[in-house]
């Protein structure tokens, strides 16, 4: 058996991580495993770290001191963040589209750069679009959706490229119950089909049931 | 979405700001296309002063600022023509006449009748004016088109009355765009007696033209041969000045395009902010930010090299129009005119959207997401 193979999809270890050179300290060791294909809920307070925990993951903030590895590889070593973070899905708290672009556009961003021609990004994008219940607002600019369906188009963005890690802020937080329904469902059926990895922040008790582990960040300290 | 229909929709969000970025790529791109028109047009003018006779090189006075006021000796003349491995020689005199606010320029070229033929002129109507006739003149056919002459009709040149007597052709546009007169009468008129203007020298077959030329700046310091358009300058100091002028002057517009592109491209991008950085959280390379800038930048660039041609073509007809410059200015657009207009339009935008697309490429991800 390779190591590779037994590799954990996401393991932290002491990881730390503070702001204003180390006066407001956020994340305080926190060590955590989370296994290929799992579904892992991360809950806590309100500024106990947990959208801080998701930017060191997606390799949008170096920690301050600690090592993440994501499949086995320490993230610090890598030289080549771009395609780490073109293979993971990332879900904003605040959707971040472009505006002026249509759903449909702003899912087909995640794939440029991927080899697949301008029909191939398009039809990707309409597929999953249309799994999500926005068939008929592909169209649409951001400003003429709903907060729920902006989460969604921002859950198609993630997905689109088929990521095996996913990372998600808050990704229910504007969806009523059928469509938090059928964004954990697709998320079930992406783990499922391709094994991908779900980490997610949430408030939502909920949601938190449905993941396979919960674990909870207190004062920038993982309880599990 | 192509990548390149992406640029678009990004360049359509500030249309105005796109479409002012565009003007100020066009005026850069005009200002340098017709300057780079109106030089190489005098340039092309000026060298047919020295091209009119069918001469293996010409020669005029060293190190005057305008060929045409350049004075020759015609003793000169005689011993070159005297060196055994010169054919002949033709001295012309050249002079200029204002015929007024249409023809403030006109050129007179003072030649003798039997050196015609040689100097390249074929008479196309009537007949070649006497050695020693006092009134008679021929003009070009452009110049007769021009004046609304033909044969038999006078014409004022100075104080005096001319009868036109020959139309003639010479198959350059600067010499169909003049006239001709005896040229001792011009010496007479000019107060020039024994002066000529350029000389025309052809040789003997099988001469080494560049040795003869050196022998002749040898022996007589005070005279200078030009044999191709490019060495006209060593014989017109003016073309000099203005060849540095125009390069000079392109080399400002470039610079004042690329500053008013890096500016608005600076702002542009410092407005979306957060846009570069979502694009980085999502797995766009720094690569792929830098060319989806610099292609917006192009973009905007190659329009205003369309407009800035259309607004040197407006810019070179007003100038065309200017009294100083009637029958002087000749503009042609070869293609590399718009060849200057791409590399100058794409300089401007590469250039001035370098940093800008820099800046936007090398934004820390989560620093630019925070920004609002």
């Amino acid at each position: 058996m390779n190591e590779t193979a037994v590799a954990p999809a996401v393991e932290l270890i002491g990881l730390c991580k503070s702001f204003d050179r180390g006066r407001v300290p956020v994340l305080h060791g926190v060590d955590l495993t989370v296994d290929s294909g799992s579904f892992v809920a991360v809950t806590g307070q309100s500024g106990c770290g947990k959208s801080t925990l998701l930017h060191l993951l997606a390799a949008l903030d170096r920690p301050t001191s600690g090592t993440i590895r994501v499949d086995g590889r320490d993230l610090s070593h890598r030289h080549d963040l771009n395609r780490y973070r073109r293979g993971i899905g990332l879900v904003f708290q605040l959707h971040n589209l472009l505006p002026h672009l249509a759903a449909v556009e702003n899912v087909e961003l995640a794939l440029f750069g991927t080899h697949r021609s301008g029909a191939e990004r398009r039809d990707s994008a309409l597929a999953l679009l249309d799994r999500l219940g926005l068939g008929g607002a592909a169209e649409r600019s951001p400003t003429r959706l709903s907060g729920g369906e902006r989460q969604r188009v921002a859950i198609a963005r993630a997905l689109v490229d088929e990521p095996m890690l996913l990372l998600a802020d808050e990704p229910t937080a504007h969806l009523d119950h059928a469509a938090a329904e059928m964004v954990l469902g697709l998320f079930d059926c992406e783990r499922r089909n391709r094994g991908m990895t779900v980490v997610m922040v949430t408030h939502d008790a909920a949601v938190a049931a449905r993941a396979d582990r919960q674990v909870e960040l207190r004062g920038g300290r993982m309880i599990v | 979405m192509t990548f390149v229909g992406l640029m678009v929709r990004n360049l359509r969000v500030k249309p105005v700001r796109s479409a002012l970025l565009a003007v100020a790529v066009a005026v850069g791109v005009a200002a340098g296309i017709t300057i780079g028109i109106v030089t190489s047009s005098l340039r092309e003018t000026a060298v047919q002063i020295l091209q009119v006779g069918r001469a293996d090189f010409s020669i005029t006075q060293r190190g005057v600022s305008d060929v045409l006021n350049s004075v020759m000796d015609e003793g000169d003349l005689a011993a070159i023509a005297a060196d055994r491995e010169v054919l002949s020689t033709v001295g012309v005199l050249v002079a200029l006449d204002d015929l007024g606010a249409d023809n403030p320029m006109f050129l007179e070229i003072g030649v003798p009748p039997d050196a015609l033929e040689e100097f390249g002129v074929r008479i196309v109507a009537g007949r070649a004016y006497a050695a020693d006739a006092d009134a008679e003149v021929m003009l070009g056919y452009r110049a007769a088109r021009n004046l609304g002459k033909q044969v038999g009709d006078t014409l004022r040149l100075g104080n005096d009355e001319y009868t036109v007597v020959g139309i003639y052709a010479t198959d350059q546009e600067f010499g169909d765009s003049a006239s001709m007169l005896p040229l001792v009468h011009l010496q007479a008129g000019e107060r020039k007696p024994g002066d000529v203007t350029i000389a025309f020298v052809r040789v003997r077959p099988g001469v080494d033209i560049e040795a003869l030329r050196s022998r002749i700046e040898d022996q007589h310091p005070q005279l200078v041969t030009v044999r191709a358009a490019s060495e006209f300058g060593r014989a017109d100091r003016n073309l000099q000045l203005l060849s540095a002028a125009d390069d000079g002057a392109t080399v400002l517009a470039l610079a004042v395009g690329v500053i008013v592109v890096a500016n608005t491209m600076l702002l542009t991008c410092l407005e979306r902010t957060r846009e570069f950085g979502v694009l980085r959280a999502i797995g766009w390379s720094r690569r792929r930010v830098m060319a989806l800038v610099l292609g917006e930048t192009l973009i905007v660039s190659l329009v205003g090299a369309a407009v800035g041609v259309g607004l040197s073509s407006l810019a070179i007809q007003v100038v065309e129009r200017l009294a100083s410059l009637q029958g002087v200015l000749h503009p042609e657009y070869r293609p590399k005119v718009f060849t200057r207009a791409l590399t100058t339009a794409t300089g401007i935008g590469l250039l001035g959207a370098l940093y800008p697309a820099l800046r936007a490429a090398f934004l820390v991800p989560l620093e630019a997401l925070r920004r609002e």
